[in-house]
């Protein structure tokens, strides 16, 4: 035999399904006012719930929501490269320190190449180091479009021109080392910043969730 | 799932066409201003969760996978910011009748029935007035969307025993309400 509110719970399920109350329930209910009373009650309460009123729209919400977006749209747009940045920064926490080395890295070279300077005297020639740099931009773009598509046979093709690049870099003269280090470390951070920023982008487009502004 | 025209609409909002998104706000803007209402109890309130709802949506957009009902996912978002919002304000001042038509604009044949209707909807809503936020979220869910109990529970992010019983309390005390008034 059921107690009240286990009939309570049945009358409520009933409704909810629109079935018709079990033949015990029924009998229960025609002997209990109590559960009669639930009954009616919760009927009165579906037909209200179900037929509550529906509130008008107010006429801004859409207007001042797209123009919203539409103005979000543009900040977004004027600040690609900070938000790409966030979301960089959002995406890996271990590259934002490689990053930081990095940055250390080329502002030490900095430093130690302007002491070197005024130590010795000796006048850079900045246009050679910058020639220099040039070059290994240029070889590492080339690599990067062998390993890109990477098979067995172009992979020594690949080696050979990681090895022209190394090669350009020690023509580099002993002054200008230190100073040119900072180009390659530059295009480190570059590689980093953009691999990082792609993965970020698929990682979006596959709906993980883990990039989030 | 969601509906071909529904995915085509997303697609297009995806590549940057923004107009499309006019549609999926046109397309959901009363069901989900209606429920936020019913969960805030506050028109204001109200209008502002859903424009944070559709921001919200436009700027997540890629992370629907499609697989769910896309309004089911809108569900989702506004509900957790209406439950966000009455854990900030614990209690709102309810307008009274006069000033508050609850929809009722087309006016029924009988007038009498109309007073009738008007004081139940408004009794309803202050016993509503007297549950927690997750129960009128549940309750409301319910029966605007007519989904099954799997399907809210989904929404809520609760099993279908704890939506069931959610559903049961809030009725409950909504009875012991309405009753007390009577007597």
């Amino acid at each position: 035999m059921n107690s009240c509110t286990e009939w309570e719970d049945c009358i409520q399920e009933c409704i909810d399904s629109g079935s018709a109350l079990p033949e015990e329930l029924q009998i229960h209910i025609a002997d209990c006012e109590s559960c009669s009373q639930a009954f009616l009650e919760y009927k009165r309460i579906h037909s209200l719930m179900s037929t509550l009123p529906q509130l008008p729209v107010p006429a801004d919400l859409s207007s001042n929501l797209i123009s919203k977006l539409r103005q979000r749209n543009e900040v977004n747009s004027s600040h690609f490269f900070w938000s790409a940045f966030l979301r960089f920064r959002a995406c890996t926490l271990p590259h934002g320190l490689a990053l930081a080395s990095i940055l250390l890295i080329i502002g030490i070279s900095i430093i130690i190449s302007g002491d070197r300077d005024m130590v010795s005297g000796y006048s850079m020639c900045r246009s050679r180091v910058v020639g220099q740099a040039t070059d290994f931009v240029f070889v590492a773009q080339e690599s990067v479009e062998a390993l890109k598509g990477l098979c067995a046979n172009e992979y020594e093709k690949g080696l050979e021109m990681i090895n022209g690049g190394l090669g350009a870099l020690r023509g580099v003269p002993d002054n200008d080392y230190v100073l040119s280090s900072g180009f390659p470390a530059l295009l480190v951070l570059l590689l980093v910043i953009a691999m990082n920023m792609y993965m970020c982008g698929e990682k979006k487009k596959g709906g993980s969730g883990i990039c989030t502004d | 799932m969601s509906s071909p025209q529904e995915v085509e609409i997303i697609q297009r909002v995806l590549q940057g066409e923004i107009e499309y998104f006019e549609d999926i706000v046109k397309r959901y803007q009363g069901s989900l201003f209606n429920f936020a209402f019913r969960v805030t109890l506050d028109r204001e309130a109200a209008r502002d969760i859903t424009q944070d709802t559709f921001i919200a949506a436009y700027e997540n957009l890629s992370q629907f996978k499609g697989e769910g009902k896309f309004l089911s996912w809108l569900y989702r978002i506004i509900t957790n910011k209406c439950i966000n919002f009455r854990k900030r304000r614990k209690r709102i001042f309810f307008q009274p009748l006069e000033s508050c038509s609850y929809g009722l604009a087309d006016p029924l044949p009988n007038p009498e029935s109309e007073c009738e209707k008007r004081e139940a909807v408004e009794m309803l809503y202050r016993g509503m007035e007297r549950l927690s936020a997750d129960q009128r979220a549940a309750l409301n869910l319910f029966y605007i969307t007519g989904y099954s109990y799997q399907e809210v529970g989904e929404i809520l992010g609760i099993s279908e025993a704890k939506l069931k019983s959610d559903l049961f309390r809030a009725r409950q005390s909504l009875r012991k309400y309405l009753e007390g008034l009577k007597k």
